[in-house]
């Protein structure tokens, strides 16, 4: 009787007193990883800000390339048979002296100034799509990758291309 | 054990306690200032990015406008104006102009100011002026608007900029291009006129000065009266300079200088020749003596000049994208540099004539240069009303007293160029420009870090090149914009 009146004894006393070093040892390891989650927590949102920079600075430049192609209508009228812009790659400067060439010359120093050299995997591409066989209405999309591929902004604009 | 306390800690677990307390509590605070560190990073990028997306939508909805009149106002001139910094300075500037309302021209003007002491730090401002006429931008930034224009505001939009680039382009066009569609049409006069004569003995016989017929005043004009010009009326040629190379659009010569020899010429009749005898054409409105002894619609050809009056070789610029178009009819270095071999230019009695220069791919139209030359093909006829005027034959009795013109006697000795307006497109100044890049730096109000950043450095923002080595963050935004109403209306 004695000795089981100890043992309850023995057990409330292990209940009522302090931490093991096990459940130390967990403790710190959950508030360690509360703190990793923490530093993490603003490293990914500063990625976050840049990559909405980024994709602001696309913008920016879809804007600039809509507008270097609204002036040149006329050859994007053609582009329901021939289109020098279509899957244009402007990771390159272009050749020649024509228009088109020109302008790609003209937004691939642009797009290196804003997103600096492209890598292998980053894609700097546009493509015209005709809305339908007659419109005179396209679609162009424009593809700019950048961190080597891992960041991808698609900027979609119509175009109404006016003939003079 | 008896007398144990049961209460406290020993002096161990308080020290092992503190220990680990202290290890928490650096850990905090250490995150706290990463994350406080990361706050003021990120408020600062946000800044960069949000001034720089608001400045360049408020000045790309501006230039959208440029050019826009209002029903009944008149045209606008200098709708876009951009200086420039060069490129050791900051920034570039611009002004636009468009009717905000019917009543309301503005001019909206966006420049920087250096703030305080700071010569690293500028404000972007933005003025707008209600004006009447157009004021440049270095009289804007004098204060010329509010002295001769109502200022409606002037306001900073944006700090903390570095650079400000504008770059005006039309096109393919750069500044000084002289390639068709690169210019700005514009009426152009020449400084300074020769004469030659190519009748044989190379004698110079008529004046060389004719800027008389240039100046705008139907009074003064150029003249030559000599004995024995009728019969070389094909040799005499008069060779323009003007000030800049341009390629010719447009030509408007006054009318005939009949009136000098008195009389009147009633417009209600027509400036048509009609048949009034047989074998003679003439002018039902003429009234004696108008015309008796001055040429009537005399003509004249204009030739592409180069420094002899009219064989090129050399001092003129093909201007078409396809230069082999300025190897075709006439141009490589023979006398057909013409407008057309039919195309003569000829003056009505009273009235001006405008002749547009738009025939596809022709020499004239498409080649440029600093030199025209005046070819006078004809002398003209002059009007003859009855027995006592120098150019009568007996056959113009059956005209009735009307004018009855007739073929340039001998005794006629007059060769004369009423006054003339040419226009053309002129290069070498700044292009007309249709389409404006803008490009912005802005660095962040504070410094952050413990080490210099070059990252981007050094950074060519239109004609100026940024280089930098500090703690400031900073990013540039480039875009660009059509401006719609001076480009549709150039098509």
């Amino acid at each position: 009787m004695c000795g089981g009146q100890n043992l309850d004894r023995k057990k409330l006393r292990v209940n009522e007193l302090g931490l093991t070093l096990i459940e130390s040892m967990v403790a710190a390891a959950v508030v360690g990883i509360g703190f990793v989650a923490a530093f993490n927590l603003s490293t990914v949102s500063t990625n976050i800000l840049l990559s909405s920079i980024d994709r602001e600075k696309g913008s920016m430049l879809t804007s600039m390339i809509m507008e270097d192609m609204l002036t040149d209508s006329s050859t994007i009228n053609s582009c329901a048979t021939t289109c020098p812009y279509h899957n244009m790659d402007f990771k390159t400067a272009g050749s020649g002296s024509t228009t088109p060439a020109t302008k790609q010359t003209k937004w691939q120093g642009h797009a290196n100034k804003l997103f600096g050299t492209p890598s292998v995997n980053d894609k700097r591409t546009i493509k015209v799509e005709q809305t339908s066989n007659t419109s005179s209405v396209f679609v162009i999309t424009i593809e700019i990758d950048s961190r080597d591929g891992r960041a991808k902004n698609i900027f979609r604009r119509t175009l109404n291309a006016w003939a003079p | 054990m008896p007398g144990r306390h049961k209460n406290g800690f020993s002096l161990v677990e308080m020290l092992i306690a503190l220990a680990v307390s202290a290890i928490i509590i650096a850990a905090a605070f250490g995150s706290y200032a990463m994350i406080a560190r990361n706050f003021d990073f990120q408020k600062d990028m946000k800044y960069i990015a949000q001034s720089a997306r608001a400045v360049v939508d408020m000045i790309n909805s501006d230039i959208r406008l440029a050019g826009y009149t209002a029903v009944d106002n008149g045209a606008i001139t200098d709708a876009v104006m951009l200086a420039d910094s060069g490129t050791a300075a900051c920034c570039d500037a611009i002004s636009v102009i468009y009717d905000q309302t019917p009543t309301e021209r503005r001019q909206v003007t966006y420049y920087t100011k250096q703030f305080t002491s700071d010569d690293t730090r500028f404000r972007l401002y933005k003025h707008i002026c209600q004006i009447t006429t157009p004021l440049t931008i270095a009289e804007i930034q004098a204060g010329q608007c509010p002295a001769t224009a109502t200022l409606l505001a002037e306001n900073p939009i944006a700090d903390y900029v570095e650079d400000l680039q504008f770059l005006g382009s039309r096109g393919n066009c750069a500044p000084g291009d002289v390639e068709y569609g690169c210019g700005a049409i514009q009426e152009i006069t020449p400084i300074s006129t020769d004469y030659v004569y190519y009748g044989g003995n190379g004698t110079s016989i008529c004046p060389a000065n004719a800027l008389g017929s240039f100046d705008g005043n139907k009074a003064t004009y150029w003249a030559c009266t000599k004995p024995g010009l009728v019969s070389q009326h094909n040799a005499h040629y008069l060779r323009l300079t003007f000030p800049s190379i341009f390629r010719l659009t447009k030509v408007i010569i006054n009318g005939s200088l009949g009136n000098a020899d008195g009389g009147s010429f009633d417009l209600s009749q027509g400036e048509n020749k009609v048949t009034v005898a047989t074998g003679y054409e003439g002018y039902l409105g003429a009234v004696s003596p108008f015309g008796i002894t001055r040429g009537l619609n005399s003509r004249i050809r204009l030739i592409r000049g180069g420094n002899d009056p009219h064989v090129t070789g050399a001092g003129w610029t093909c201007t078409w994208h396809d230069e082999t178009k300025c190897t075709g009819y006439g141009l490589n270095g023979t006398l057909s540099h013409h407008l057309k071999y039919s195309d003569y230019i000829s003056t009505k009695p009273i009235s001006a004539s405008e002749i547009n220069i738009t025939s596809g791919v022709e020499d004239i139209y498409i080649t440029a240069s600093e030199y025209l030359t005046i070819h006078f093909d004809g002398m003209g006829q002059v009007c003859s009303y009855d027995n006592s005027h120098p150019g009568w034959d007996n056959r113009m009795s059956a005209a009735n007293g009307k004018c009855a013109l007739g073929n340039i006697g001998a005794n006629f000795q007059r060769l004369e160029l009423p006054d003339m307006k040419f226009y053309g497109e002129v290069y070498g100044g700044a292009i007309s420009a249709t389409e404006i890049e803008t490009s912005i730096l802005i660095r962040s109000p504070n410094e952050h870090g413990n080490v210099d950043r070059s990252v981007g450095s050094p950074l060519t923002l239109g004609n100026r090149t940024n280089s930098w080595s500090d703690k400031h963050l900073r990013d540039s935004f480039t875009t660009a914009t059509v401006v719609r109403n001076l480009y549709y209306s150039s098509q």
